[in-house]
């Protein structure tokens, strides 16, 4: 019987938010909600599935600043208060809800969710998430690959080939110093490709990266195998496209499975529900509505009233998707079988906070499938694109077109009236930064020059990140994402301004320091051009 | 060129405007005696840290958070982020063109000198053209006496932007953009030269007959977080 493979992508990605000069800072939940409903959940999946003995592969992309934040000291004991906080609120809603018993029996399941998520992170993880997906790496069950650097969108920042370099390298260093080894996939941040950009993955032995489906349907030639082969662009790295339709059933707002009106609803939360005095010591500033992570309602319909969450029927629907996507997938692989000369292998790539945080039932749905698709005697295997290629050789060759899975898929949703003025900027400091590296060849500098270049360097980095103009773009957070962008780069003029007037005070470099607390690595001469593309 | 100070050991204290009252600065020296002993040794191993010979690091120096308070923190990086925040209307005239997708790309510019007012039909400013050269490798941009590939009034509306839609015969192209004023009976006059660009058009690939299992039922987005 032909084989037939399923290879699930889970991306993993937040920017970094990391704020030391405040006592708390909102942004900082951005992460702590993810461990919460996504990264641990998905930990205790892939655990379980291994005590059972389940066959499963699928590939994990951790980008490096979510590996530097989840290794973050302030962060992980900031999540330990931030976990206590929810504790109290879900025991403050036990009590207000004593006279509601449907809503207080979901009051304490709240509460046992967060007893679970702390004992969990403080004893069975040690605070060490990053070992515990290793651990499974290690195992055998997961590929563990990165992005770049900040998730920069490369096909908007290749004006400039030494940025794309540093992104690319700095990304795969990263990982490399948490994990131990360099990964053979690549995470192009946003799906966004350009024509070009497998010279540089090449440069760092990356044997494949992922676009979105058109990526390869609209490649120079026409893709025999569809998008269920990948394409060599001609130096030996290959693309990957999305398959549309196991895609659709998952992402798609109207037809996606998360959608399903048993389903816990992401939109209605008690944060905007009660009254503010009950939520003060919750809320930001005791004063601003935000999310606090307890929903009690689901889906229910587009319109009207929401109904009360139901938690068994809501899992019970998980499953049934759960049949109804990997049956999809058989019939699917069936009938490509048939037409192609090598076994088909369908991608599915998500961003893995949609498991859990937007989509709650998600890791469920995601275990459900994973056991399915472990059946003796079945074609279809999960399986990674990274082992598609130990197994398979010979592919068709042609350069896949310029893409992104983004908003009418190519560079829309980053460049635009919203956030255009933001390139010139970016171009300028990263042009300052090359010619710093350019002006200092072959002369030695002292650590603390040293110093004040590689944190120049990482106020550029982590300027270039894609969530910035992302987010300006979506229209939520607009005010934190411009400042953002605007620190970065006046920590970069300034760092930039010291280093040429040969005045560096170490008590602001140290201070930038410790709020850029990334890339401790980081090389500033690799912003060198003649340096960063004479290769690795 | 490069400050030729970056050469010499640097003074880490330096002589920034928020550490003008470090004594350190004003100091008479010379006279024996001067310093005490505490001086002398925070003195020596200042020069032993920032003046030692210099060996490559690979690793930067560990930052111990004690060190600063987050109240010190805060003061420091709003004070950088105030007197450093990057102009954001630049005083040279800037014109950016980067591709947005196959066959369209991007225009952006900032230029001082330009206040789009005389709006022709269709929302055009008829003073104000983006022209687009082909530029081949080595080559001079708009002095070439080159005919432009496209010649495009303003439209005023959309602000300091345009999408432009690239000419389908053009299967890729290597060029440059130019924003300039025309005046009727007056020479075209260049306010702001874009980047050179590498702009490709969507492949026209012959519709081989495939089966209907390897066709893509079409793009939608993903991405939920940016």
């Amino acid at each position: 019987m032909n084989n037939a493979f399923l290879s699930i992508i889970l991306h993993a990605h937040l920017p970094y938010v990391h704020h030391p000069e405040h006592d708390r800072f909102f942004e900082e939940n951005w992460l702590f909600e993810v461990i919460t409903e996504c990264y641990l959940p998905l930990l205790r999946v892939f655990d379980r599935l291994h005590q059972e003995r389940v066959n499963f592969r699928l590939t994990l992309s951790l980008s490096p600043t979510l590996i530097i934040m989840l290794d973050d000291s302030l962060l992980q004991s900031r999540y330990l208060r931030h976990l206590h906080t929810l504790l109290a609120l879900s025991e403050q809603e036990i009590a207000r809800t004593k006279h509601q018993p449907a809503t207080q029996k979901l009051a304490r399941l709240y509460r046992r969710f967060y007893q679970n998520a702390l004992r969990d992170y403080q004893e069975r993880y040690q605070g060490d998430l990053l070992t515990a997906f290793g651990r499974h790496h290690q195992l055998g069950h997961l590929d563990l690959i990165t992005t770049a650097a900040t998730h920069g969108f490369l096909p908007l920042l290749n004006r400039s080939e030494t940025a794309v370099h540093n992104q690319i390298k700095v990304g795969l260093d990263t990982f490399r110093g948490r994990f131990g080894f360099y990964p053979h996939g690549f995470w192009l941040p946003e799906c966004g490709y350009y024509p070009g950009v497998e010279a540089h993955l090449a440069n760092f032995g990356i044997n494949h990266f992922f676009v979105d489906s058109h990526g390869l349907m609209d490649a120079s030639q026409a893709p025999r195998n569809g998008v269920y082969a990948p394409l060599d662009c001609g130096n030996g790295v290959l693309a990957f496209a999305r398959d549309p339709h196991s895609s659709k059933q998952v992402w798609s707002a109207q037809e996606g499975y998360p959608g399903d009106f048993d389903y816990r609803e992401y939109y209605r939360d008690i944060g905007f529900d009660l009254d503010l005095d009950d939520l003060a010591p919750y809320v930001l500033n005791g004063e601003t509505r935000s999310n606090t992570g307890i929903k009690y309602h689901r889906v229910t319909g587009a319109n009207g009233d929401k109904a009360l969450y139901q938690p068994q029927q809501a899992l019970a629907k998980a499953r049934l998707h759960a049949q109804d996507f990997v049956e999809k997938r058989r019939q699917q692989t069936a009938a490509l079988a048939a037409d192609m000369d090598r076994p088909p292998i369908v991608v599915a790539p998500y961003d893995a906070e949609l498991f859990g945080h937007w989509w709650f039932e998600g890791p469920y749905w995601l275990e459900q499938v994973l056991r399915l698709a472990d059946h003796p005697g079945d074609p279809l295997k999960t399986w990674t694109c990274g082992d598609y290629l130990k197994q398979i050789s010979h592919h068709q060759t042609a350069t896949p077109s310029a893409s992104s899975w983004g908003e009418h898929g190519y560079c829309d949703y980053w460049l635009n009236a919203s956030n255009d003025w933001v390139y010139p900027l970016l171009f300028k400091a990263e042009a300052e930064m090359e010619k710093l590296a350019t002006d200092l060849r072959g002369l030695a500098v002292t650590p603390l020059q040293q110093r004040a270049l590689s944190q120049a360097a990482r106020s550029l980095l982590l300027a270039q990140a894609s969530d910035w103009p992302f987010i300006l773009k979506s229209g939520t957070h607009v005010e934190y994402a411009t400042k953002r962008l605007l620190d970065h780069l006046a920590r970069f003029n300034y760092l930039h301004d010291a280093i040429r007037k040969n005045r560096i005070n170490e008590r602001y470099l140290m201070a930038l320091e410790i709020i850029d607390d990334v890339f401790p690595d980081l090389d500033f001469r690799d912003y060198d051009p003649g340096k960063a593309l004479m290769g690795t | 060129m490069m400050n030729s100070d970056l050469k010499k050991p640097v003074d880490a204290a330096g002589t920034h405007p928020i550490l003008a009252s470090d004594s350190a600065q004003t100091r008479p020296a010379g006279a024996a005696g001067f310093f005490s002993a505490t001086e002398l040794k925070q003195i020596s191993e200042r020069l032993r840290r920032d003046y030692a010979p210099v060996f490559r690091q690979k690793k930067p120096v560990v930052c111990d958070p004690a060190t600063l308070s987050a109240s010190e923190l805060l003061e420091i990086s709003t004070w950088v982020s105030r007197t450093h925040r990057p102009a954001l209307n630049s005083a040279k005239d800037l014109l950016l063109l980067l591709p947005v997708a196959p066959g369209r790309a991007y225009v952006y510019w900032n230029s001082p000198g330009i206040k789009p007012t005389a709006a022709g039909p269709n929302d055009c400013d008829r003073s104000l053209w983006l022209t687009f050269y082909l530029k081949a490798f080595g080559q001079p941009v708009a002095d070439t006496g080159t005919k432009p590939m496209l010649h495009l009034a303003l439209n005023h509306r959309a602000g300091p932007r345009q999408t432009i839609a690239w000419p389908e015969n053009q299967e890729q192209v290597t060029c440059v953009a130019v924003l300039g004023q025309q005046h009727p009976d007056k020479p075209f006059v260049v306010l702001a030269q874009s980047n050179v660009v590498h702009l490709t058009n969507p492949v026209r690939l012959s519709t081989q007959p495939r089966p209907s299992a390897l066709l893509s039922s079409g793009q939608f987005s993903a991405s939920g977080q940016g």
